[in-house]
């Protein structure tokens, strides 16, 4: 009986097939290289759908983008450490937003940011000095 | 020139910015988990995919509390009686943070208390000596694991302690509530000791 029952239950209107599509696969990782595990995640799609789901224990989410445009992916791992990722979907992932930042990387241009800013305050702060001593 | 560098320190720092903390502590009959970057201050509570877990030990041995959520922290109403206490967050089956609470007149966090909360066996003690007009607070744990910790005071003043045969000191000049950061085994552990 119980042969019976399952061959019903394993014939009853189910398919499957075999397919190779593209889609989209972060990593998320700390600083120190360990994977942001079962970490809380929000896919929106170009078009506002909105999806959630978790990271898997090697930090990876994968995704299947069904629209083309901006899809933007959120990614909170209930500790206060997160990453938003925004990816330009047009049936493939754009070349330079492939591969990741190393620490490096994320430093450099971290300090080139700061820098900048920091040298064009500097230079609004030299031209002030420079106006105030011509009227002096 | 002064200006340009603090310009400088001001938009470097929140670069520098690290991961969140959380302690559990207790304020009269309610015990509160809270999280932020700067001890006292408080910013967040754990996230929704964060399984947390928390334990009062008094008289009756371990009891497990069942916890609210607050604005930007957890908290359970109606504790009664005074015992050290525990949290421990669980994510994907693996405990991501633990911490204690150890009030004035508790000096033991047990073996079986830390094992429940950190996954981890050891366990810790507190000695408090007054020296002159200051109180010397010490903790010892049975299993030397930290390479330094992080002192917070209710002024907010930081500093890094280093751990001599396992044991750790500071002197508090008037009581009040102490967090103690560091990390087992890469996983962050926070400790408050509470000095009257």
């Amino acid at each position: 009986m119980k042969a019976l029952l399952i061959f019903f239950l394993f014939t009853h209107g189910v398919e499957t097939y075999v397919e190779e599509v593209k889609g989209v696969s972060i990593a998320v990782q700390y600083a120190d290289g360990s994977p942001m595990a079962f970490a809380d995640v929000k896919i929106k799609s170009p078009s506002g759908k909105e999806k959630s789901g978790q990271t898997d224990d090697n930090g990876r989410i994968v995704f299947y983008p069904d629209e083309n445009g901006k899809w933007r992916v959120e990614i909170d791992d209930g500790l206060g450490h997160g990453a938003v990722k925004e990816i330009e979907w047009s049936g493939a992932i754009k070349e330079e937003e492939r591969g990741r930042m190393t620490q490096i990387q994320k430093i450099l241009t971290g300090t080139g940011i700061i820098l900048g800013i920091s040298g064009i305050i500097s230079y609004i702060l030299l031209i002030k000095e420079k106006r105030k001593n011509a009227h002096s | 020139m002064k200006i340009r560098i603090s310009v400088f320190v001001l938009l470097l720092l929140p670069s520098l910015s690290s991961a969140h903390d959380f302690w559990i502590f207790r304020e009269g009959n309610e015990v509160k988990i809270y999280g932020g970057h700067d001890f006292p201050k408080t910013e967040m509570a754990p996230g929704k995919n964060i399984a947390v877990h928390s334990y009062i030990y008094g008289k009756g041995g371990i009891k497990e509390l069942v916890l609210e959520r607050g604005d930007n922290f957890l908290f359970s109403k109606g504790v009664e009686g005074a015992g050290v206490l525990a949290f421990g967050f669980e994510r994907g089956g693996k405990i991501v943070y633990c911490g204690f609470y150890i009030p004035d007149e508790e000096s033991i966090v047990g073996e079986e208390m830390v094992k429940k909360t950190c996954g981890d066996t050891f366990s810790i003690l507190k000695k408090i000596q007054q020296v002159k007009t200051e109180k010397e607070v010490s903790i010892e744990f049975s299993a030397g694991f930290a390479e330094s910790w992080t002192l917070y005071t209710e002024k907010g003043d930081k500093s890094t302690l280093f751990p001599d045969n396992g044991k750790v000191s500071f002197k508090a000049k008037k009581g009040g509530l102490f967090l103690l950061i560091s990390e087992i085994s890469g996983r962050p552990v926070s400790i408050v000791i509470e000095v009257k």
